[in-house]
Protein backbone atom coordinates (compact mmCIF):
# COMPACT_ATOMS: atom_id res chain seq x y z
CA UNK A 1 0.00 0.00 0.00
CA UNK A 2 0.98 3.45 -0.56
CA UNK A 3 1.92 5.46 1.79
CA UNK A 4 1.16 3.02 4.85
CA UNK A 5 3.04 3.82 7.92
CA UNK A 6 2.05 1.33 10.04
CA UNK A 7 0.36 -1.72 9.06
CA UNK A 8 -0.38 -4.51 11.15
CA UNK A 9 -1.26 -8.30 10.18
CA UNK A 10 -2.65 -10.44 12.41
CA UNK A 11 -0.76 -9.54 15.36
CA UNK A 12 -1.12 -12.54 18.34
CA UNK A 13 0.27 -11.80 21.34
CA UNK A 14 0.62 -14.00 24.09
CA UNK A 15 1.80 -13.88 27.61
CA UNK A 16 3.29 -16.54 30.04
CA UNK A 17 1.90 -16.25 32.91
CA UNK A 18 1.50 -18.54 36.58
CA UNK A 19 -1.15 -20.22 35.03
CA UNK A 20 0.12 -20.59 31.68
CA UNK A 21 -0.10 -18.74 28.93
CA UNK A 22 -2.79 -16.05 28.40
CA UNK A 23 -3.91 -14.41 24.87
CA UNK A 24 -3.55 -11.06 25.02
CA UNK A 25 -3.89 -10.02 21.41
CA UNK A 26 -5.93 -12.90 19.16
CA UNK A 27 -5.17 -11.51 15.74
CA UNK A 28 -5.27 -8.14 15.06
CA UNK A 29 -4.81 -5.93 11.62
CA UNK A 30 -5.25 -2.70 11.29
CA UNK A 31 -3.18 0.09 9.09
CA UNK A 32 -2.39 3.70 9.58
CA UNK A 33 -1.44 6.00 6.51
CA UNK A 34 0.81 9.61 5.90
CA UNK A 35 -1.62 12.00 7.12
CA UNK A 36 -4.07 10.16 8.98
CA UNK A 37 -5.37 9.89 11.94
CA UNK A 38 -6.54 6.76 12.90
CA UNK A 39 -8.53 6.04 16.40
CA UNK A 40 -8.16 2.77 18.27
CA UNK A 41 -10.94 2.17 20.96
CA UNK A 42 -12.04 -0.11 23.14
CA UNK A 43 -12.68 -0.60 27.56
CA UNK A 44 -9.75 -1.59 29.12
CA UNK A 45 -8.00 -4.68 28.82
CA UNK A 46 -9.06 -4.78 25.37
CA UNK A 47 -5.54 -5.39 23.91
CA UNK A 48 -5.22 -1.30 22.22
CA UNK A 49 -1.85 -0.03 24.88
CA UNK A 50 -0.61 -3.37 23.91
CA UNK A 51 -1.19 -3.07 19.80
CA UNK A 52 0.57 0.38 20.44
CA UNK A 53 3.52 -1.27 22.30
CA UNK A 54 4.33 -4.20 20.14
CA UNK A 55 4.34 -1.54 16.94
CA UNK A 56 7.56 -0.49 18.66
CA UNK A 57 8.81 -3.68 20.42
CA UNK A 58 8.45 -2.17 24.10
CA UNK A 59 7.22 -5.64 24.78
CA UNK A 60 7.98 -7.81 28.49
CA UNK A 61 10.50 -10.70 27.41
CA UNK A 62 7.50 -13.25 28.52
CA UNK A 63 5.30 -12.13 25.36
CA UNK A 64 5.33 -14.17 22.42
CA UNK A 65 4.73 -12.60 19.27
CA UNK A 66 3.40 -13.83 15.87
CA UNK A 67 1.99 -12.36 12.76
CA UNK A 68 3.82 -8.89 11.26
CA UNK A 69 4.34 -5.71 11.80
CA UNK A 70 5.55 -2.83 9.37
CA UNK A 71 6.49 0.34 10.43
CA UNK A 72 7.66 3.04 7.65
CA UNK A 73 8.64 0.21 5.77
CA UNK A 74 10.39 -1.93 8.00
CA UNK A 75 9.65 -5.09 9.49
CA UNK A 76 9.76 -4.89 12.89
CA UNK A 77 9.31 -8.51 14.01
CA UNK A 78 11.83 -9.44 12.86
CA UNK A 79 10.51 -12.20 10.43
CA UNK A 80 12.57 -11.35 7.15
CA UNK A 81 15.60 -10.59 8.80
CA UNK A 82 15.27 -7.63 10.37
CA UNK A 83 17.92 -7.04 13.17
CA UNK A 84 18.01 -4.78 16.65
CA UNK A 85 19.03 -2.07 14.99
CA UNK A 86 16.77 -1.70 12.16
CA UNK A 87 14.02 -1.68 15.26
CA UNK A 88 16.23 0.66 17.10
CA UNK A 89 16.23 3.39 13.50
CA UNK A 90 12.56 3.20 13.73
CA UNK A 91 11.97 3.97 17.36
CA UNK A 92 14.68 6.98 16.94
CA UNK A 93 13.52 8.46 14.09
CA UNK A 94 10.73 7.02 12.05
CA UNK A 95 8.50 6.57 15.58
CA UNK A 96 7.18 8.44 18.19
CA UNK A 97 4.84 7.34 21.26
CA UNK A 98 3.03 9.78 23.57
CA UNK A 99 0.84 8.38 26.91
CA UNK A 100 -1.24 9.52 28.92
CA UNK A 101 0.43 10.47 31.63
CA UNK A 102 3.18 13.18 31.20
CA UNK A 103 4.53 13.17 34.60
CA UNK A 104 5.82 9.11 34.01
CA UNK A 105 7.69 10.25 30.95
CA UNK A 106 9.65 13.38 32.20
CA UNK A 107 12.32 12.81 35.35
CA UNK A 108 11.06 14.95 38.20
CA UNK A 109 14.19 15.93 39.05
CA UNK A 110 15.50 16.98 35.58
CA UNK A 111 14.95 20.39 34.12
CA UNK A 112 12.42 19.91 31.37
CA UNK A 113 15.32 21.41 29.03
CA UNK A 114 17.18 18.19 29.88
CA UNK A 115 14.64 15.62 29.44
CA UNK A 116 13.23 17.26 26.05
CA UNK A 117 16.62 17.70 24.09
CA UNK A 118 17.66 14.32 25.34
CA UNK A 119 16.47 12.47 22.05
CA UNK A 120 18.57 14.92 19.89
CA UNK A 121 21.59 15.03 21.79
CA UNK A 122 21.76 11.48 22.61
CA UNK A 123 20.01 9.31 19.88
CA UNK A 124 20.95 12.04 16.79
CA UNK A 125 24.13 13.62 18.55
CA UNK A 126 22.98 16.91 18.17
CA UNK A 127 25.13 19.56 19.94
CA UNK A 128 23.54 20.93 23.45
CA UNK A 129 23.26 24.51 21.74
CA UNK A 130 21.61 23.37 18.64
CA UNK A 131 19.10 20.48 20.07
CA UNK A 132 18.11 23.41 22.10
CA UNK A 133 17.22 25.85 19.65
CA UNK A 134 15.39 22.77 17.86
CA UNK A 135 13.55 22.46 20.69
CA UNK A 136 12.61 26.68 21.60
CA UNK A 137 11.08 26.16 17.93
CA UNK A 138 8.88 23.41 18.96
CA UNK A 139 7.69 24.54 22.00
CA UNK A 140 6.16 27.51 20.20
CA UNK A 141 4.62 25.34 17.47
CA UNK A 142 2.98 23.44 20.52
CA UNK A 143 1.56 26.98 21.62
CA UNK A 144 3.97 27.20 25.20
CA UNK A 145 4.92 30.55 25.98
CA UNK A 146 8.03 31.82 27.40
CA UNK A 147 10.42 28.54 26.53
CA UNK A 148 13.47 29.59 27.07
CA UNK A 149 12.08 29.89 31.04
CA UNK A 150 10.24 26.65 30.46
CA UNK A 151 13.58 24.51 29.80
CA UNK A 152 14.97 25.62 33.21
CA UNK A 153 11.71 24.14 34.77
CA UNK A 154 10.88 21.14 36.69
CA UNK A 155 8.04 19.00 35.71
CA UNK A 156 6.27 19.77 39.22
CA UNK A 157 6.40 23.51 38.22
CA UNK A 158 3.85 22.72 34.91
CA UNK A 159 0.29 21.82 34.89
CA UNK A 160 -0.54 18.60 32.68
CA UNK A 161 -1.74 20.77 29.68
CA UNK A 162 1.92 22.20 29.67
CA UNK A 163 4.08 19.26 30.18
CA UNK A 164 1.60 16.98 27.74
CA UNK A 165 2.58 19.72 24.91
CA UNK A 166 6.37 19.38 26.10
CA UNK A 167 6.24 16.02 25.11
CA UNK A 168 4.59 16.11 22.32
CA UNK A 169 6.97 18.99 21.04
CA UNK A 170 9.71 16.30 22.31
CA UNK A 171 8.18 13.41 20.57
CA UNK A 172 8.20 15.47 17.05
CA UNK A 173 11.48 16.73 17.60
CA UNK A 174 12.98 13.80 16.18
CA UNK A 175 10.58 14.19 12.78
CA UNK A 176 8.58 11.40 13.05
CA UNK A 177 6.09 10.01 10.50
CA UNK A 178 4.40 7.77 12.55
CA UNK A 179 2.68 9.11 16.11
CA UNK A 180 1.44 6.93 18.34
CA UNK A 181 -0.98 8.51 21.11
CA UNK A 182 -1.99 6.31 23.88
CA UNK A 183 -4.32 7.86 26.04
CA UNK A 184 -2.64 11.09 25.32
CA UNK A 185 -5.25 13.66 26.46
CA UNK A 186 -7.15 11.63 28.80
CA UNK A 187 -5.87 12.91 32.20
CA UNK A 188 -6.63 16.06 31.04
CA UNK A 189 -9.48 18.69 31.38
CA UNK A 190 -12.10 18.97 28.54
CA UNK A 191 -10.76 22.13 27.57
CA UNK A 192 -7.07 21.16 27.81
CA UNK A 193 -7.76 17.88 25.92
CA UNK A 194 -9.61 20.28 23.01
CA UNK A 195 -6.50 22.95 23.12
CA UNK A 196 -3.98 19.91 22.92
CA UNK A 197 -5.67 18.67 20.48
CA UNK A 198 -6.05 21.55 17.90
CA UNK A 199 -2.47 21.73 17.93
CA UNK A 200 -2.01 17.85 17.35
CA UNK A 201 -4.57 18.09 14.52
CA UNK A 202 -2.41 21.51 12.93
CA UNK A 203 0.89 19.47 13.03
CA UNK A 204 -0.43 16.44 11.68
CA UNK A 205 -1.41 18.63 8.71
CA UNK A 206 1.83 20.34 8.43
CA UNK A 207 3.78 17.41 8.91
CA UNK A 208 1.78 14.58 7.02
CA UNK A 209 1.99 12.67 10.50
CA UNK A 210 0.35 9.18 10.26
CA UNK A 211 -1.05 9.40 13.94
CA UNK A 212 -2.58 5.97 15.77
CA UNK A 213 -4.73 7.59 18.62
CA UNK A 214 -5.86 5.21 21.01
CA UNK A 215 -8.53 6.52 23.33
CA UNK A 216 -11.59 5.04 25.35
CA UNK A 217 -13.63 7.78 24.66
CA UNK A 218 -15.93 6.72 21.94
CA UNK A 219 -17.23 10.75 21.43
CA UNK A 220 -13.95 11.62 21.29
CA UNK A 221 -13.13 8.95 18.80
CA UNK A 222 -15.77 10.00 16.43
CA UNK A 223 -15.18 13.95 16.83
CA UNK A 224 -10.95 13.81 16.31
CA UNK A 225 -10.24 10.64 13.85
CA UNK A 226 -10.77 9.37 10.33
CA UNK A 227 -11.19 6.13 10.54
CA UNK A 228 -11.89 4.00 14.16
CA UNK A 229 -10.94 0.54 14.96
CA UNK A 230 -13.33 -1.07 17.33
CA UNK A 231 -11.22 -3.39 19.79
CA UNK A 232 -13.01 -6.02 22.21
CA UNK A 233 -11.14 -9.00 24.15
CA UNK A 234 -8.05 -8.90 21.80
CA UNK A 235 -9.89 -8.44 18.40
CA UNK A 236 -10.75 -5.68 16.17
CA UNK A 237 -14.17 -5.94 16.08
CA UNK A 238 -15.07 -2.88 13.77
CA UNK A 239 -13.52 -0.62 11.75
CA UNK A 240 -15.84 1.94 10.71
CA UNK A 241 -15.55 6.04 9.08
CA UNK A 242 -15.46 8.20 12.33
CA UNK A 243 -18.38 9.88 11.12
CA UNK A 244 -20.79 6.65 11.03
CA UNK A 245 -19.69 5.48 14.61
CA UNK A 246 -22.80 6.94 16.25
CA UNK A 247 -24.65 7.20 13.51
CA UNK A 248 -24.82 3.88 11.70
CA UNK A 249 -22.29 1.52 14.15
CA UNK A 250 -22.14 -1.81 12.20
CA UNK A 251 -20.99 -4.08 15.05
CA UNK A 252 -23.26 -5.08 17.92
CA UNK A 253 -20.03 -4.33 20.49
CA UNK A 254 -19.87 -0.64 18.69
CA UNK A 255 -23.90 -0.15 19.17
CA UNK A 256 -23.58 -1.53 22.46
CA UNK A 257 -20.52 1.01 23.26
CA UNK A 258 -22.04 3.59 21.34
CA UNK A 259 -25.23 3.35 23.39
CA UNK A 260 -23.71 3.32 26.39
CA UNK A 261 -21.67 6.76 26.03
CA UNK A 262 -23.51 9.34 27.88
CA UNK A 263 -24.27 12.36 25.39
CA UNK A 264 -24.70 16.32 25.43
CA UNK A 265 -28.15 17.06 24.55
CA UNK A 266 -28.04 19.28 21.13
CA UNK A 267 -27.27 23.20 21.92
CA UNK A 268 -29.73 25.34 21.02
CA UNK A 269 -33.02 23.01 21.12
CA UNK A 270 -35.67 22.78 23.10
CA UNK A 271 -35.49 21.50 26.67
CA UNK A 272 -36.66 17.50 27.32
CA UNK A 273 -38.91 19.18 30.18
CA UNK A 274 -39.99 22.32 29.98
CA UNK A 275 -38.59 24.29 33.27
CA UNK A 276 -41.34 26.47 33.78
CA UNK A 277 -45.11 24.98 34.37
CA UNK A 278 -46.77 24.88 30.61
CA UNK A 279 -49.66 27.02 31.79
CA UNK A 280 -47.59 29.97 33.31
CA UNK A 281 -45.84 30.36 30.06
CA UNK A 282 -46.90 33.62 28.05
CA UNK A 283 -49.12 32.79 25.01
CA UNK A 284 -47.33 33.31 21.35
CA UNK A 285 -49.32 36.19 20.03
CA UNK A 286 -51.21 37.21 23.50
CA UNK A 287 -51.71 41.11 24.14
CA UNK A 288 -49.84 41.95 26.81
CA UNK B 1 -41.36 20.04 54.39
CA UNK B 2 -36.92 21.27 55.38
CA UNK B 3 -34.70 20.87 52.36
CA UNK B 4 -32.27 18.13 52.35
CA UNK B 5 -29.46 20.36 52.02
CA UNK B 6 -29.17 23.98 52.53
CA UNK B 7 -25.43 25.65 51.83
CA UNK B 8 -24.99 29.51 52.36
CA UNK B 9 -22.33 31.55 51.49
CA UNK B 10 -19.28 28.66 51.91
CA UNK B 11 -15.82 30.19 51.77
CA UNK B 12 -12.76 28.26 51.96
CA UNK B 13 -9.08 29.43 51.59
CA UNK B 14 -6.19 27.65 51.70
CA UNK B 15 -2.12 28.99 52.73
CA UNK B 16 -0.46 29.95 48.84
CA UNK B 17 3.07 29.07 48.35
CA UNK B 18 5.56 30.59 50.18
CA UNK B 19 4.70 33.95 51.26
CA UNK B 20 2.03 34.31 48.24
CA UNK B 21 -1.44 35.14 48.84
CA UNK B 22 -4.25 33.02 50.19
CA UNK B 23 -5.68 30.67 47.21
CA UNK B 24 -9.87 31.31 47.48
CA UNK B 25 -11.03 27.58 46.80
CA UNK B 26 -14.25 28.39 47.09
CA UNK B 27 -15.68 31.56 47.31
CA UNK B 28 -19.07 32.19 48.73
CA UNK B 29 -21.54 29.37 47.04
CA UNK B 30 -25.26 29.07 48.09
CA UNK B 31 -27.39 26.47 47.09
CA UNK B 32 -30.58 24.42 48.18
CA UNK B 33 -31.35 20.36 47.13
CA UNK B 34 -34.60 18.94 47.87
CA UNK B 35 -34.96 15.26 49.13
CA UNK B 36 -34.80 13.14 46.28
CA UNK B 37 -33.29 16.24 44.44
CA UNK B 38 -29.56 15.87 42.50
CA UNK B 39 -27.35 18.52 41.90
CA UNK B 40 -24.23 18.33 39.11
CA UNK B 41 -21.51 20.35 40.02
CA UNK B 42 -19.14 20.44 37.32
CA UNK B 43 -15.66 22.80 36.81
CA UNK B 44 -12.50 22.35 35.19
CA UNK B 45 -9.53 21.02 37.82
CA UNK B 46 -8.92 23.81 40.13
CA UNK B 47 -12.03 25.31 40.20
CA UNK B 48 -12.62 24.04 43.87
CA UNK B 49 -15.72 21.42 43.13
CA UNK B 50 -13.90 18.61 45.33
CA UNK B 51 -13.21 21.74 47.99
CA UNK B 52 -16.91 22.13 48.15
CA UNK B 53 -17.91 18.32 48.20
CA UNK B 54 -15.42 17.94 50.92
CA UNK B 55 -17.14 20.94 53.06
CA UNK B 56 -20.46 19.42 53.00
CA UNK B 57 -19.31 16.08 54.13
CA UNK B 58 -17.43 17.32 56.84
CA UNK B 59 -14.22 16.36 55.48
CA UNK B 60 -12.98 20.33 55.14
CA UNK B 61 -13.98 23.10 57.24
CA UNK B 62 -15.10 26.36 55.94
CA UNK B 63 -13.76 29.31 56.40
CA UNK B 64 -17.13 31.05 56.83
CA UNK B 65 -20.61 30.17 55.38
CA UNK B 66 -22.62 27.15 56.62
CA UNK B 67 -23.97 23.63 56.12
CA UNK B 68 -27.22 22.63 57.12
CA UNK B 69 -28.41 19.02 56.30
CA UNK B 70 -32.34 18.21 57.51
CA UNK B 71 -32.20 21.06 59.59
CA UNK B 72 -28.84 20.54 61.41
CA UNK B 73 -26.22 22.67 61.27
CA UNK B 74 -23.23 20.69 60.40
CA UNK B 75 -21.08 23.03 62.79
CA UNK B 76 -22.61 21.46 65.52
CA UNK B 77 -19.75 19.62 66.78
CA UNK B 78 -20.90 18.00 69.56
CA UNK B 79 -18.85 15.42 70.69
CA UNK B 80 -19.17 11.84 71.34
CA UNK B 81 -19.79 8.35 69.57
CA UNK B 82 -23.90 9.30 69.51
CA UNK B 83 -23.38 12.92 67.41
CA UNK B 84 -20.57 11.56 65.20
CA UNK B 85 -22.93 8.29 64.11
CA UNK B 86 -25.38 10.81 63.66
CA UNK B 87 -23.60 13.03 61.70
CA UNK B 88 -22.20 10.35 59.47
CA UNK B 89 -26.09 9.60 58.63
CA UNK B 90 -26.40 13.01 57.21
CA UNK B 91 -23.88 13.09 54.39
CA UNK B 92 -22.01 10.40 52.66
CA UNK B 93 -19.20 10.32 50.05
CA UNK B 94 -18.48 8.16 47.62
CA UNK B 95 -14.92 8.77 45.60
CA UNK B 96 -13.50 8.21 42.52
CA UNK B 97 -11.37 5.49 43.62
CA UNK B 98 -13.21 3.06 45.93
CA UNK B 99 -9.54 1.31 46.70
CA UNK B 100 -8.91 3.73 49.29
CA UNK B 101 -12.53 3.88 50.86
CA UNK B 102 -12.26 0.14 51.22
CA UNK B 103 -10.72 -2.04 54.05
CA UNK B 104 -8.60 -4.04 51.96
CA UNK B 105 -8.49 -7.40 55.00
CA UNK B 106 -12.26 -6.82 54.68
CA UNK B 107 -14.31 -8.52 52.25
CA UNK B 108 -17.79 -7.56 51.08
CA UNK B 109 -20.45 -8.81 53.60
CA UNK B 110 -17.60 -7.90 56.42
CA UNK B 111 -17.54 -4.74 55.36
CA UNK B 112 -20.89 -3.79 54.94
CA UNK B 113 -22.14 -6.02 58.05
CA UNK B 114 -19.09 -3.74 60.07
CA UNK B 115 -20.62 -0.70 58.86
CA UNK B 116 -24.59 -1.76 59.76
CA UNK B 117 -23.21 -3.05 63.17
CA UNK B 118 -21.46 0.61 64.22
CA UNK B 119 -24.93 2.16 63.21
CA UNK B 120 -26.50 -0.14 65.55
CA UNK B 121 -28.28 -2.68 63.69
CA UNK B 122 -28.85 -5.51 65.49
CA UNK B 123 -26.91 -8.41 65.06
CA UNK B 124 -29.92 -10.94 64.07
CA UNK B 125 -30.47 -8.83 61.41
CA UNK B 126 -27.21 -8.14 59.80
CA UNK B 127 -26.69 -11.05 57.51
CA UNK B 128 -30.28 -10.52 56.03
CA UNK B 129 -29.82 -6.68 55.82
CA UNK B 130 -25.93 -7.15 53.89
CA UNK B 131 -27.94 -9.60 51.62
CA UNK B 132 -30.71 -6.83 50.74
CA UNK B 133 -28.11 -4.18 50.46
CA UNK B 134 -26.13 -6.11 48.08
CA UNK B 135 -28.80 -7.08 46.18
CA UNK B 136 -29.98 -3.26 46.03
CA UNK B 137 -26.35 -2.23 44.58
CA UNK B 138 -26.63 -5.20 41.64
CA UNK B 139 -23.61 -7.48 43.64
CA UNK B 140 -24.32 -11.32 43.26
CA UNK B 141 -24.14 -13.01 46.43
CA UNK B 142 -21.34 -15.17 45.50
CA UNK B 143 -18.91 -11.94 45.82
CA UNK B 144 -19.94 -11.78 49.80
CA UNK B 145 -16.75 -13.23 50.58
CA UNK B 146 -14.35 -11.35 47.92
CA UNK B 147 -12.08 -8.86 48.99
CA UNK B 148 -11.82 -5.25 47.33
CA UNK B 149 -8.41 -6.65 45.27
CA UNK B 150 -10.40 -9.97 43.58
CA UNK B 151 -13.04 -6.99 42.56
CA UNK B 152 -13.34 -5.20 39.14
CA UNK B 153 -13.49 -0.99 39.29
CA UNK B 154 -17.23 -1.61 38.61
CA UNK B 155 -18.02 -4.11 41.56
CA UNK B 156 -16.12 -2.49 44.40
CA UNK B 157 -18.21 0.61 43.12
CA UNK B 158 -20.82 -0.49 44.08
CA UNK B 159 -19.39 -2.01 47.58
CA UNK B 160 -18.74 2.00 48.06
CA UNK B 161 -22.34 2.40 47.46
CA UNK B 162 -23.92 0.14 48.84
CA UNK B 163 -21.49 0.94 52.42
CA UNK B 164 -22.79 4.49 52.01
CA UNK B 165 -26.31 3.54 51.70
CA UNK B 166 -25.91 0.76 54.45
CA UNK B 167 -26.83 3.63 56.79
CA UNK B 168 -29.70 5.55 54.77
CA UNK B 169 -28.21 8.85 54.62
CA UNK B 170 -29.72 12.17 53.95
CA UNK B 171 -26.84 13.36 51.13
CA UNK B 172 -24.96 11.58 49.21
CA UNK B 173 -22.05 12.93 47.57
CA UNK B 174 -20.00 11.18 44.74
CA UNK B 175 -16.82 13.22 44.34
CA UNK B 176 -15.62 11.92 40.50
CA UNK B 177 -17.38 8.60 41.27
CA UNK B 178 -18.01 7.16 37.73
CA UNK B 179 -15.24 8.66 36.26
CA UNK B 180 -12.32 5.72 35.71
CA UNK B 181 -14.83 3.26 35.09
CA UNK B 182 -15.33 1.78 31.36
CA UNK B 183 -18.46 3.40 30.09
CA UNK B 184 -20.48 0.12 30.31
CA UNK B 185 -19.80 0.01 33.82
CA UNK B 186 -20.39 3.66 33.83
CA UNK B 187 -23.97 3.23 32.79
CA UNK B 188 -24.82 0.91 35.12
CA UNK B 189 -23.98 2.53 37.74
CA UNK B 190 -25.39 5.70 36.45
CA UNK B 191 -28.74 3.98 36.09
CA UNK B 192 -27.97 2.57 39.53
CA UNK B 193 -28.17 6.14 41.12
CA UNK B 194 -31.07 6.76 39.72
CA UNK B 195 -32.96 3.88 40.70
CA UNK B 196 -31.50 4.49 44.59
CA UNK B 197 -32.81 8.25 44.12
CA UNK B 198 -36.10 7.19 43.11
CA UNK B 199 -36.06 4.97 45.92
CA UNK B 200 -35.17 5.84 49.01
CA UNK B 201 -35.06 9.82 48.43
CA UNK B 202 -31.59 10.65 49.08
CA UNK B 203 -30.12 13.77 47.73
CA UNK B 204 -27.39 13.75 45.32
CA UNK B 205 -24.34 15.47 44.76
CA UNK B 206 -23.29 14.46 41.90
CA UNK B 207 -19.15 16.51 41.50
CA UNK B 208 -18.05 15.38 37.87
CA UNK B 209 -16.21 17.18 35.23
CA UNK B 210 -17.58 15.14 32.74
CA UNK B 211 -20.91 17.33 31.48
CA UNK B 212 -22.72 14.93 29.16
CA UNK B 213 -22.51 12.25 32.66
CA UNK B 214 -23.66 14.83 34.68
CA UNK B 215 -26.86 15.76 32.24
CA UNK B 216 -28.17 12.03 32.74
CA UNK B 217 -28.29 11.93 36.51
CA UNK B 218 -28.89 15.49 37.25
CA UNK B 219 -31.34 17.66 37.63
CA UNK B 220 -29.85 20.97 38.78
CA UNK B 221 -26.66 22.35 38.03
CA UNK B 222 -23.61 24.37 39.59
CA UNK B 223 -20.74 25.24 37.17
CA UNK B 224 -17.47 26.28 39.12
CA UNK B 225 -15.11 28.85 37.88
CA UNK B 226 -12.37 29.66 39.84
CA UNK B 227 -14.45 28.69 43.02
CA UNK B 228 -17.40 31.09 42.05
CA UNK B 229 -20.77 29.53 40.90
CA UNK B 230 -20.98 31.32 37.34
CA UNK B 231 -23.94 29.42 36.57
CA UNK B 232 -26.62 27.72 38.24
CA UNK B 233 -29.73 26.38 37.07
CA UNK B 234 -31.95 23.50 35.54
CA UNK B 235 -29.53 21.04 34.39
CA UNK B 236 -30.90 20.17 30.65
CA UNK B 237 -31.68 24.20 30.04
CA UNK B 238 -27.96 24.83 31.17
CA UNK B 239 -26.32 22.87 28.81
CA UNK B 240 -28.54 23.92 25.60
CA UNK B 241 -28.72 27.35 26.50
CA UNK B 242 -25.45 27.67 28.77
CA UNK B 243 -25.73 31.67 29.33
CA UNK B 244 -22.08 32.40 31.37
CA UNK B 245 -18.94 32.39 28.50
CA UNK B 246 -17.34 29.64 30.99
CA UNK B 247 -20.15 26.83 30.58
CA UNK B 248 -19.97 28.36 26.84
CA UNK B 249 -16.33 27.15 26.61
CA UNK B 250 -16.47 23.80 28.84
CA UNK B 251 -19.78 22.40 26.63
CA UNK B 252 -17.60 23.10 23.45
CA UNK B 253 -15.11 21.82 24.77
CA UNK B 254 -16.58 18.41 25.04
CA UNK B 255 -16.46 16.16 21.75
CA UNK B 256 -19.35 15.27 19.92
CA UNK B 257 -20.79 16.27 16.09
CA UNK B 258 -19.16 19.46 15.14
CA UNK B 259 -16.73 19.63 17.23
CA UNK B 260 -14.43 22.56 16.88
CA UNK B 261 -11.21 21.84 19.25
CA UNK B 262 -9.32 25.29 17.66
CA UNK B 263 -12.54 27.23 19.14
CA UNK B 264 -11.55 26.70 22.84
CA UNK B 265 -8.44 28.81 22.95
CA UNK B 266 -10.57 31.34 21.28
CA UNK B 267 -13.33 31.17 23.88
CA UNK B 268 -10.72 31.31 26.82
CA UNK B 269 -9.06 34.13 25.47
CA UNK B 270 -12.56 35.89 25.51
CA UNK B 271 -13.37 34.47 28.93
CA UNK B 272 -10.46 35.72 30.20
CA UNK B 273 -10.74 39.52 28.82
CA UNK B 274 -14.08 39.36 30.13
CA UNK B 275 -13.11 38.43 33.63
Amino acid sequence: MKGTLLDIDNLRLTVETHDGPRDILRGVTLSVARGETVGLVGESGCGKSTTARAALQLLPKRAHTTGRITVCGTDVTGEDGTDAAQVHDVRAHRAGMIFQDPRSALNPVRRIGDSATERLRLVHGLPAAQARDRIVALFTEVGLRDPDRLLRCYPHQLSGGMLQRVVIAAALSTGPELLLADEATSALDVTTQAEVLAVLRRLRRERELGVLFITHDLLLAAAYCDRVYVMQDGHVVDEQPAASLFDDPQHPYTRHLAEATPRLPERNTPERHSPVPASTQPIKGARR
Amino acid sequence: MTDALVVSGLTKTYRGAGRGPRVVAVDGISFTLAAGGSLGVVGESGSGKTTLAQMIVGLAEPDSGTVVIDGRDRRDLRRGRRARLQRATEAQMVFQDPYGSLDRRLDVAGALADTLRRHGTPKDRIARDVAALMDRVGLASRLANSRPHELSGGQRQRVAIAKALAIDPTVLVLDEAVSALDVSVQAQILTLLDEIRAESGVALVFVSHDLAVVGQVTDQILVMYRGRAVETGDTDQVLRRPEHPYTEMLLSSAPGPRWQPERVAELRAALAAAT
